[in-house]
């Protein structure tokens, strides 16, 4: 629990201190929310959590230069961080299953 | 403070405690029967949008009630095929249709109405209106009783009172009915249910889509109720609050509508005294705001004990081969 506490608060400094130098008005942005997600998506193992980390900073980012530069609205890039989550997270068994079953007819075959 | 400001504030906790209480008892389906949902969230702000949308173009309240019901129960249909079928992670997908539903509300109220992600104000038949209830205006000088029946009691929307016969009915088909007793025991045991013949998967889905519909009352009471339209984000933490609550209630119908009730108080006050002074000193509008969820916290960590959930909660259930 101590770590996590530090891991956090670690996560807020960069924020105020290294992008913006100030405390603006609600500065982490949901990072917290999304941090459950990615850590749910990497699996609770430190590298899958990087791999999840990088995938959800560049929608992220995307989502900030769509909305910039485009009409599209960027809470889209929230719903295309839900269906990441739904698919690889919570219906993984979705794809799983019948792949598992072809495989035994194959092998029940060979 | 004099009674007239409590009843005031009585009144508005009973208003506000309404989404919450409606969240809890879907909460409270959804977990005795072995699914945990923490997508309360999202089916609330779902159905609150999508019952403002449609109130909006129809100009009918209870067309939107039903739109918002339907967009809540595709929402938790989509958690139970998850959690159920597919034997997903139930907290990865409730997290995703949370996000699900804050992402989609904004861009299609973006695409539809074109206002920054909100709908039009709602007037006149698209909204609840408030019930006076009989006799009211005859009592309302009598005192303490009378005020207390025509402020506290009277003159709230239909869904108020649906919400507090919520109470006693869910109480009901827990406790006294054969589909109450299958459900908790799903909840607990779901290998003992599945020996008894009863399809384990069956009374889940029936637990989901119950927690469907509450949860879309919940969010239809928040835009056209409470409120008069949507807007982003609107629900504001409030399914949350509403799974503190069951824990607080540790998992029953009664002691649920206590803790909604407390942490809408919690709530009214806050909204009541924005500036208030203790002992000279001016207590900040934000540390007001904060209030109901410091209290929360303070609430969960100290005075609830230890509360059990449901034994089987949060597992999917593998049929032995």
């Amino acid at each position: 629990m101590l770590i996590s506490g530090a891991l956090a608060g670690l996560m807020a400094i960069n924020n105020v201190m290294g992008e913006a130098s100030r405390l603006v008005l609600n500065a982490v942005e949901g990072a917290g929310f999304i941090g459950i997600a990615v850590a749910l998506m990497g699996r609770s193992h430190p590298f899958g959590v990087f791999l999840a980390a990088i995938l959800f900073g560049f929608l992220y980012q995307g989502g900030a230069e769509l909305a910039l530069w485009t009409s599209i609205p960027r809470e889209l890039i929230v719903v295309i961080q839900a269906l990441v989550i739904l698919f690889t997270g919570a219906l993984d068994n979705m794809v799983r299953m019948p792949i598992e079953r072809l495989f035994r007819i194959a092998r029940g075959r060979g | 403070m004099d009674l007239a400001t409590l009843v005031q504030i009585l009144d508005s906790s009973l208003r506000l405690a309404t989404p919450l209480l409606f969240a809890c008892l879907a909460g409270l389906f959804s977990e005795r029967a072995g699914i945990f949902d923490i997508g309360l969230e999202g089916k609330m702000l779902a159905a609150a949008f999508l019952s403002a949308a449609i109130a909006a173009v129809t100009g009918d309240v209870w067309l939107g009630l039903g739109a918002g019901i339907l967009a809540s129960v595709a929402l938790a249909l989509v958690h139970g095929v998850a959690s159920i079928t597919f034997r997903g992670n139930q907290l990865i997908s409730g997290v995703a249709i949370n996000f699900l539903a804050a992402g989609l509300t904004v861009v299609i109220a973006q695409n539809w109405f074109q206002q920054g992600g909100r709908t039009p104000a709602l007037s006149g038949d698209a909204r609840f209106q408030r019930i006076d209830l009989p006799f009211a205006q005859a009592v309302a000088d009598v005192p303490v009783l009378g005020q207390l029946y025509s402020v506290l009691l009277s003159g709230h929307t239909i869904l108020v009172y649906v919400g507090l016969l919520c109470v006693p009915l869910t109480w009901w088909v827990l406790n006294r009915t054969r589909f109450g007793l299958r459900l908790r025991a799903v909840g607990e045991n779901p290998a003992a249910v599945d020996t008894a013949g009863v399809s384990v998967v069956g009374l889940r889905f029936a637990a989901v889509v119950i927690c469907g519909v509450l949860c879309g009352l919940a969010g239809a009471y928040l835009s056209t109720g409470l409120s008069a339209g949507f807007g982003k984000d609107m629900s504001a933490g409030r399914g949350f609050i509403a799974l503190a609550a069951l824990i607080f209630a540790k998992w029953r119908p009664w002691q649920a509508l206590g803790a909604v009730l407390l942490f809408g108080f919690l709530e009214a006050v806050a909204t009541r005294f924005p500036n208030l002074e203790v002992a000279g000193v001016a207590v900040p509008v934000q540390l007001m705001q904060a209030l109901p969820y410091i209290l929360t916290v303070v609430i969960l960590a100290g005075f609830v004990g230890k509360a059990i959930p449901p034994r089987a909660g949060g597992e999917p259930y593998v049929k032995e081969r």
